[in-house]
């Protein structure tokens, strides 16, 4: 790779956003639309929802290697390889506009307000430096651009939250879920999902396909490529893809001028900004940090506290499925939680553990993924004439999932590999986790609970998977938000606070994970901080 | 007025993978003989299931989950070698020891025999699988399923957040 910058005559942009994901999207259509000149850097590209696997017959073995979640598996040139050598769990992601809202299942649960206080309520980790009541506004906002579908007035929130666009049908496996749920006497709500039940600017009406969490062959999820970025590029935005950041520049003041990329050619470049965002997810932020460093910032750029990479928290999942006697017609979308319970959110010290998890249903499409969730069978049990009930039953099934809460662990952290390189010969970030043991509780206890659930329902199979190592898409925590510099990295408004320009608007500036899918509330800070970062830039060039 | 080039010159995306409906190298009449042998031995007739090699156009849909799963490949193929020989008496065991000592071979191997036959359209027939498609709901079916009630006793318990400052 060619180390020298080619070009030094780029025009100064006013915000550079790195990662094309949920947050850059958001941030890059704040910018735009407030008639600042953009520029979005991404080491993918453009995925059509004509390209995803289940527009062909065999995507049920396309997911398992050449789609996988995993990108040490998929290995496509987008992507870097993630060290986990010493890691329990293998984090995942995807690297093309869109980011891993390309593979997400939309589902669109805001955190509750303990979440922001868990120190108050709990002692354990931090409060976050701002409440639910300063998010909400921002939720609100994304919403109605995305149009979640939803039934408001659920009654594990305060009042006044709804949604713009009428829910999904529950199903038959959701109705199923939710009639359990009612016998427990648990709290449940129809799925909240950022997939259209109408259609809505650049996104199609849900077709129900099923298959959310491979990609939408419709283009009816909020997948950020679909929504956000194109209204991003309409208000004037440039998107360039296969462009791999290097390095985040700083200048002899300490504050960012732009970034070093490398192009699909192996030229680097240099991008020149007067700000500048990263949203390349909890692992992609702190490694480029980390990579920033220089002589000024031995330790990386934005750490002076010591806290860049580290507090990673994944939100371990566990799983149930029940398969029924009945046909559920489970091949049917949204998946998308048909329905969700924050029955077991919240502490209950008499469970052993503090915090807990959100539980969700899903329908289980496709006989041969019906076969996978039952390779720990014996051979005779699954191998020979009872293949056919197996496969039959994938109609048959439920999914019960948890996310379940992890507390911020220092330990827990991303920093560089010494020995693994991307294709560009960038140190791959490495993973060093281990799950707490208050995390195994909770997944043990709600494993238990989501078998409780099935056996409410009349399930004649279960299968339980207590903890899924190689699906963790969440990505929290490694460039926290705080007030205070010496033990966080950005302020609430996502700016670092060792330089003046930088900003964060990812996942990685998290305090606390909650268990709720974070990409909601991701794209709501993500909003939050865009907008400070409008202010802050057009108040500069008025100064200027 | 330029002409269209014959071939264009594809470059590999990105972000997005090949797909190859062929497997990476031509198989012989031998080898998907052995494929086959191995397919009915995991997948026989049972009741109004054909067996693997019996289901309708099997052997198409098993090119394409060789070309689907072209990075196992190579180990299903010297698997193939391997078992070649094997009588018919003694598959099962073989695959059987196989499942317990090399599930890197076998997990593989199996999803590729299994994936092509749940693929054919008899069997998705048989089985009541109708494929992933598009099929949006109806205007009224949300509402309708509310309308049964079935969310009355959540509501009737009422609000259970838990209040902490600021919100």
């Amino acid at each position: 790779m060619t180390t020298n910058v080619s070009n030094t005559d780029e025009p100064t942009v006013d915000v550079l956003v790195i990662g094309a994901g949920p947050s850059g999207a958001v941030v890059t259509h704040t910018a735009a639309a407030a008639g600042l000149s953009v520029i979005c850097l991404e080491q993918g590209d453009w995925v059509n929802p004509s390209d995803f696997p289940a527009n062909h017959p065999e995507w049920e073995l396309l997911i398992q290697h050449d789609w996988a979640h995993d990108p040490n598996v998929r290995a496509l040139p987008s992507d870097y390889p993630v060290d986990v050598t010493d890691s329990d769990m293998w984090p995942v992601m995807f690297n093309a506009v869109g980011g891993s809202s390309i593979f997400y299942g939309a589902e669109w649960p805001r955190l509750l307000p303990s979440d922001f206080r868990v120190k108050t309520l709990d002692g354990v980790a931090d409060d976050w430096p701002i409440s639910y009541d300063d998010l909400k506004p921002y939720h609100d906002e994304v919403d109605e651009f995305i149009g979640v579908s939803g039934v408001g007035g659920d009654t594990a929130y305060p009042e006044g939250l709804d949604y713009p666009l009428p829910p999904h049908p529950l199903s038959k496996p959701g109705m199923k879920a939710a009639e359990a749920a009612n016998k427990l006497g648990w709290h449940w709500w129809p799925g909240t999902n950022a997939i259209p039940s109408r259609k809505n600017k650049t996104l199609e009406q849900c077709g129900r396909w099923g298959v959310c969490e491979w990609g939408c062959p419709q283009g009816a999820k909020a997948s950020f490529d679909l929504i956000y970025m194109p209204q991003a590029q309409q208000a004037g935005a440039q998107v360039i893809t296969g462009a791999r950041v290097r390095k985040v520049v700083t200048d002899d003041e300490g504050n960012a001028t732009g970034a070093e990329w490398v192009d699909r050619d192996g030229t680097v470049r240099f991008q020149p900004a007067r700000s500048v965002v990263l949203c390349a997810n909890g692992i992609g932020t702190p490694r480029l940090l980390l990579l920033s460093a220089d002589d000024h910032h031995p330790d990386g750029l934005a750490n002076s506290s010591g806290m860049v990479g580290r507090n990673l928290m994944l939100h371990p999942n566990c799983t149930a499925i029940g398969y029924y006697d009945e046909n559920l017609e489970s091949w049917r979308g949204p998946a998308g939680q048909l329905i969700h319970s924050m029955q077991f959110y919240e502490t209950d010290k008499s469970r052993g553990f503090v915090r807990g998890a959100k539980l969700h249903a899903l329908p289980t499409p496709g006989p041969l993924n019906t076969i996978e969730a039952h390779r720990e069978l014996d051979f005779d049990d699954l191998w020979g004439p009872a293949i056919h009930d197996v496969a039959r039953r994938s109609s048959n099934g439920i999914l019960w999932a948890a996310n379940s809460e992890d507390l911020p662990d220092p330990d827990n952290r991303v920093t560089l590999s010494p020995d693994q390189v991307d294709s560009d010969g960038l140190p791959a970030p490495k993973i060093r986790y281990t799950v707490s043991e208050n995390t195994r509780k909770i997944l043990k206890f709600t494993v238990e609970r989501m078998v409780e659930a099935h056996e409410a329902a009349g399930a004649t199979r279960i299968i339980t998977q207590e903890l899924w190592v190689d699906q963790p898409g969440h990505l929290l925590g490694t460039a926290r938000m705080g007030d205070d510099p010496t033990t966080s990295v950005v302020d609430s408004y996502g700016k670092a606070h060792d330089v003046d320009n930088l900003y964060i608007a990812d996942g990685s500036i998290f305090v606390t994970s909650g268990s709720a899918n974070p990409t909601c509330t991701i794209s709501a800070l993500a909003l939050r901080v865009g907008k400070k970062v409008v202010e802050n830039v057009s108040a500069r060039k008025a100064q200027s | 007025m330029s002409s269209l080039p014959l071939a264009r010159k594809t470059a590999r995306r990105l972000s997005v993978p090949v797909r190859d409906t062929h497997p990476p190298r031509e198989t012989s009449h031998d080898e998907v003989a052995t494929l086959l042998r191995i397919a009915d031995c995991l997948i026989p007739a049972a009741g109004p299931n054909p067996a693997a090699s019996n289901a309708e156009n099997y052997v198409e849909y098993l090119h394409l989950a060789l070309a689907a799963r072209a990075d196992a490949f190579d180990a299903v193929m010297d698997a193939v070698a391997t078992l070649a020989a094997v009588p018919d008496e003694e598959l099962r065991a073989a695959l059987r020891h196989m499942w317990a000592t090399d599930k890197a071979t076998f997990d593989p191997l199996s999803a590729i025999l299994a994936g092509a036959y749940f693929m054919t359209p008899q069997v998705m027939a048989l089985i009541g699988y109708p494929g992933q498609h598009r099929d949006p709901a109806g205007l009224e079916d949300a509402a309708n399923e509310l309308e049964t009630g079935i969310l009355e006793p959540v509501l009737e318990r009422g609000s259970i957040y838990i209040s902490a400052a600021g919100e």
